[in-house]
């Protein structure tokens, strides 16, 4: 079994960040 | 609906049929019929894993859930990406190495024949269930609002279902989930394309929005620790992860979408995919429902969107006040346009308080209204919510584009049944009857597989006709969900996780927890989408103590 996250993981871990940046981003620039 | 919806309808319906079969009817072996023979790529994988989790309800509900409380409920789906990462990880390889055909097969080898069977019957009781309720949700409201007839609707969807899945096995499931999913997409962004436009000419897309926002419709993050806010962020990452790791781990409905990977890397990339995509496509959902409340902010909405139920409520004694809060609310209608239209509206603070005060007046008429028809006609359901997003398609889509749509919401229907009932079949042949039927002749088994996906098709559709007995839909899934999720995950994270652990324990405690589970259901103690996590947790402990009793 790998133990070792591949780099795809890492980039799917990060993209959530950029999505919870966003949707912080949309909610406070439109209300 | 005009004759052209019809043909774009039945046309596109009837290709991803025919094509399904055509591509797959030839089966050597039961390794053909349930895994598909190995082919699939990670992009056929991944597709098949969203277009099995897309259900119909995924389509009509969730426009209405952002109509009515905004966008918060994408925080749901916030443990997704996580439960991929940590089942590609952990659960995939297990599945692999062994060679497995069912999650539960991978119980015998790692516990014993009883626990398999425990797991795989809890399966197919919960989605058993639930497979008639995927088609039965959207045939009761599309009989409503396009006055088909139920019955004959839901033995229609049944059947092609059925017919498709029973002739090419998984191969057919994945490739007619292929082309669902592109009419889905395709359907989806078209219909996002419209609303934009039909909105007011001189409203910008960013004032649109504004307007979202003014009404706390973009609320998307929700950081509080209020147990009764449901869809928090922190809801979403402890609870949505539970749920996204018992629904793609042990669902076999979904385990067999990535079992039929070419590879291990092929299933690992197909899942990967599905993290990546699930969050925007639920905010794209939910977004397309923001916009048609914005278009009804300059629209005149119905009082109620259910057609049938208004209707009805004027047949009752009721009618005269249900009447009188539709004037009132024709009213407010007015009086919003004149603030809405004033130039400075977007600057205008005082402008932006009115409008606010009588859009919250008009909520309050609706939930009036519903109150009438809960007392004047309890039996019919009295939330709007489902009947929203299907309403705006019906009366402001143009020819054409409401066929395509119509087409989207049967597709996901059909994809989702169709990996239901594959499944369902698939457990019972592997996990019930080859364990206690042997014969050499693996096409035997194959007849089995179609033989019990036909049985599992007929009793879904008996359990759709009577459907009518349940109310809200969406909710009672979910529910038959978590009274037996958090039990399964915890056999598995056992399983996986704590090498030390026997079967003698995991069964036992598998047991007393689902008795648990029921016991904190029927007193309401705690909101059901927990279930999930107490009985995982609760499975994983009392596992643990009885393993050290045994000892």
């Amino acid at each position: 079994m790998k133990k070792e996250l591949p780099k795809v993981y890492w980039i799917l871990l990060s993209t959530q960040l950029v999505y919870w940046g966003l949707f912080y981003l949309f909610m406070n620039n439109f209300s | 609906m005009e004759l052209i919806d019809w043909a774009i309808m039945s046309l596109t319906l009837l290709f991803i049929i025919v094509y399904g079969v055509w591509k797959n009817n030839s089966h050597k072996n039961i390794e053909d019929y349930i895994r598909g023979g190995n082919k699939a790529t990670w992009f056929t994988v991944g597709l098949s894993v969203m277009a099995t989790q897309a259900s119909a309800i995924t389509f009509l509900s969730t426009p209405g859930q952002a109509f009515n409380d905004g966008m918060g409920f994408v925080q749901f789906y916030f443990g997704l990406p996580f439960a991929m990462i940590i089942i590609c990880l952990f659960f995939l390889p297990v599945y692999h190495k062994l060679k497995v055909f069912t999650a539960y097969e991978f119980l015998e080898k790692r516990f014993d024949l009883k626990t398999r069977t425990l797991t795989a019957a809890l399966f197919l009781v919960q989605r058993g269930l639930a497979a008639g309720i995927t088609i039965y949700a959207p045939a009761i409201i599309l009989s409503v609002v396009l006055g088909w007839n139920l019955k004959l609707l839901v033995v229609v969807i049944g059947l092609l279902v059925v017919f498709y899945t029973l002739i090419g096995g998984t191969q057919a499931v994945n490739v007619t989930q292929k082309q669902q999913m592109i009419i889905i997409f395709s359907g989806m962004v078209a219909a996002f394309i419209f609303i934009v436009k039909a909105l007011p000419e001189n409203l910008s897309f960013s004032n649109a929005l504004h307007v979202a926002g003014l009404n706390g419709k973009l609320n998307v993050l929700d950081f509080s620790i209020d147990p009764n806010s449901r869809y928090t962020f922190w809801s979403g990452i402890t609870g949505g992860l539970f749920l996204a790791l018992s629904y793609f781990g042990t669902d076999q409905s979904q385990v067999q979408r990535y079992l039929s990977g070419k590879s291990l890397a092929e299933s690992q990339r197909g899942l990967i995919m599905n993290g990546f995509l699930k969050i925007p496509m639920q905010f794209f959902i939910l977004l397309t429902g923001v916009l048609v409340f914005v278009f009804f902010q300059f629209e005149k909405a119905p009082l109620h969107f259910n057609p049938y139920a208004s209707e009805k409520i004027k047949t009752t004694e009721g009618s005269e006040q249900f009447e009188a809060l539709e004037v009132a609310n024709d009213i407010i209608h007015q009086e919003k346009q004149k603030q809405l239209q004033k130039e400075d509206f977007f600057s205008n603070k005082a402008s932006q308080k009115k409008y606010l005060q009588l859009e919250n007046q008009a909520q309050i008429n609706r939930a009036e209204a519903k109150k009438i028809m809960e007392v004047n006609q309890p039996q019919i359901e009295s939330n709007d919510k489902d009947y929203v997003f299907i309403y705006f398609i019906l009366n402001y889509l143009p020819q054409g584009l409401i066929g395509l749509l119509l087409a989207v919401i049967l597709s996901a229907a059909m994809s989702s049944s169709a990996s239901e009932i594959n499944a369902l079949s698939a457990t019972t042949v592997v996990d019930l009857y080859q364990r206690f039927h042997n014969t050499e002749n693996e096409k035997h088994y194959v007849w089995a597989g179609k033989g019990f996906t036909l049985l599992w098709g007929i009793i879904a559709i008996a359990f759709a006709l009577v459907g009518n007995l349940f109310e809200n839909l969406i909710q009672l899934v979910n529910i038959i969900g978590s009274l037996f999720y958090g039990t399964i995950l915890g056999i598995f994270l056992i399983a996986i996780f704590l090498k030390s652990i026997r079967a003698n324990a995991v069964f036992y405690a598998a047991l007393l927890t689902e008795i648990i589970v029921l016991i904190i259901y029927s007193q309401e103690w705690v909101s059901f989408l927990w279930l999930n996590v107490i009985g995982a947790v609760t499975c994983v402990i009392i596992a643990q103590l009885f393993q050290r009793i045994i000892k």
